[in-house]
């Protein structure tokens, strides 16, 4: 029996220890398109970019683990085909059977004609060799990853300007009443935010507006989003509708499941929905995995993101982009809570980690909003009980 | 076992006390604590879920 894992990030490595850990003693082949072990990508728009952060991200697992763990890599291979029928993944003139399949091949960055994307390892290598050169920055898009590349870049002290086509950067990810708050980061920290335009054209050395006006730029990076890496699977008779639809169990078809920024999954607290967020590409992977080896169950979670803004910890949990929200706390360090009729569905913090967590259990229970709006008052446990370091 | 923290690793995600609220606890001071440092043979699975949570693998389990 053999296991076939398409995509060998985060995601592809959890369904193959997934797997394992529940008892799969068959063969595992992973196919990775980069060339590189699994790594880790939060860091590549976060540590990979300071001044003194390491050059390259962690690597999830060296080659030997990986062969203890009695994985086959195929890396440096993009997956061309899926024959279902014939259960094949094909490699361009390669055929690889299969008994039980985990789709795990991620997503692409969205590009702009003329800008750097980040996405990869190579990515944020030309990302930070342009801000070590001291690079004019102009960021295309302000969503996590386009703030955190602006907040890279206003830690070395670089003039950094920031494109929004929306009225307010994070607006679905936040909500209006939260969002504002969230752009005044920005500006507190002196980031040029220009929102309501958009990129006309990136020449040689500056940005063409939509408002007519021109930016400068010696490095001009698109942090406009993802899409899910289906191309390969056109034509395979899996349903593909911004990404790959899976059952509540993330299976996609008998013998096949997703996981990961590829997986769309009826979720009881966001509908139909496809994260792309690190936990749930872990927790997915390894659903995916527990699943192939015979534990079939409901995929649940409370998704959680997290991001540095300009040297601030915001943290977002569950479904967070309503206006019925109320914020505790102060103008520096505050928690912002989200509501759905009497229920709590969503919490967003800056500055408050020992907050967010607690609330990410009281909404995984289902808790009330009144339940939420408690913790979220509570002062959490005192410093001076931290663990020494 | 032993629950093997990484000060200098943990960014305080909270993951682990996501997991086992029971062992990790998060604060507002962005410190990790661990409420208890060593698990029970039972708790091992509870455990390794809490390890293979963390986002910067700043735990371990040493037996």
């Amino acid at each position: 029996m053999r296991l076939v894992v398409v995509g060998a990030s985060l995601a592809g490595l959890r369904a193959c220890e997934g797997a394992r850990r529940a008892g799969w003693t068959g063969d595992i082949v992973l196919i990775g398109a980069e060339k590189h072990l699994p790594y880790d990508r939060p860091p590549l728009s976060k540590d990979v970019l300071g001044v003194d952060g390491p050059r390259l991200p962690p690597t999830h697992r060296c080659a030997d683990e990986l062969a203890a763990l009695g994985v086959e890599l195929r890396l440096g291979t993009a997956a061309t085909a899926l024959d279902l029928a014939g259960q094949v993944v094909h490699i361009g003139p390669d055929a690889v059977p299969y008994d039980r399949l985990v789709l795990a091949t991620g997503a692409h960055a969205r590009t702009v004609p003329g800008a750097q994307t980040l996405r990869t390892v190579e990515d944020a290598v030309a990302v930070r060799l342009a801000l070590d050169a001291g690079a004019r920055t102009v960021v295309v898009g302000a969503g996590f990853i386009g703030a955190e590349i602006a907040s890279a870049a206003r830690a070395r002290g670089l003039a950094v300007t920031l494109v929004e086509a929306a009225p307010v950067p994070l607006l679905r990810a936040a909500g209006p009443v939260v969002a504002p708050r969230l752009a005044d980061l920005h500006r507190a920290a002196g980031v040029d935010l220009r929102c309501g335009v958009s990129v006309d054209a990136v020449q040689a050395g500056c940005v063409s507006l939509s408002d007519g006006t021109v930016v400068a730029a010696d490095l001009v990076v698109a942090g406009t989003g993802a899409t899910p890496a289906t191309g390969w699977l056109a034509g395979s008779g899996l349903r593909l509708d911004d990404g790959v639809v899976c059952d509540e169990g993330l299976a996609a078809a008998p013998d096949v499941w997703a996981a990961g920024d590829v997986a769309r999954w009826p979720s009881p607290l966001l509908g139909l929905a496809r994260i792309e967020h690190w936990t749930a590409a872990a927790e997915q992977g390894a659903h995916a995995g527990r699943a192939v080896a015979g534990e079939r169950a409901p995929f649940t979670t409370v998704p959680y993101a997290w991001s540095q803004l300009h040297g601030r910890s915001v943290q977002a949990v569950g479904r967070t982009g309503g206006s019925e929200v109320e914020v505790v706390g102060d103008d520096a360090r505050w928690v912002a809570l989200y509501r759905d009729d009497d229920r709590l569905v969503g919490a967003l913090s800056v500055d408050l980690p020992g907050r967010i967590i607690k609330l990410k259990r009281l909404i995984a229970s289902g808790a009330t909003f009144a339940d939420g709006l408690t913790a979220a008052a509570a002062s959490a446990r005192p410093a001076a009980s931290a663990a020494p370091a | 076992m032993r629950i093997v923290l990484d000060a200098a690793k943990c960014s305080s995600l909270g993951m682990c006390e996501s997991v086992a609220p029971a062992f990790f606890e998060v604060g507002d001071d962005g410190g990790l604590a661990l409420l208890r440092t060593e698990g029970a043979p039972s708790d091992r699975a509870l455990l390794e879920d809490a390890v293979a949570a963390c986002p910067t693998a700043a735990l371990s389990l040493e037996d």
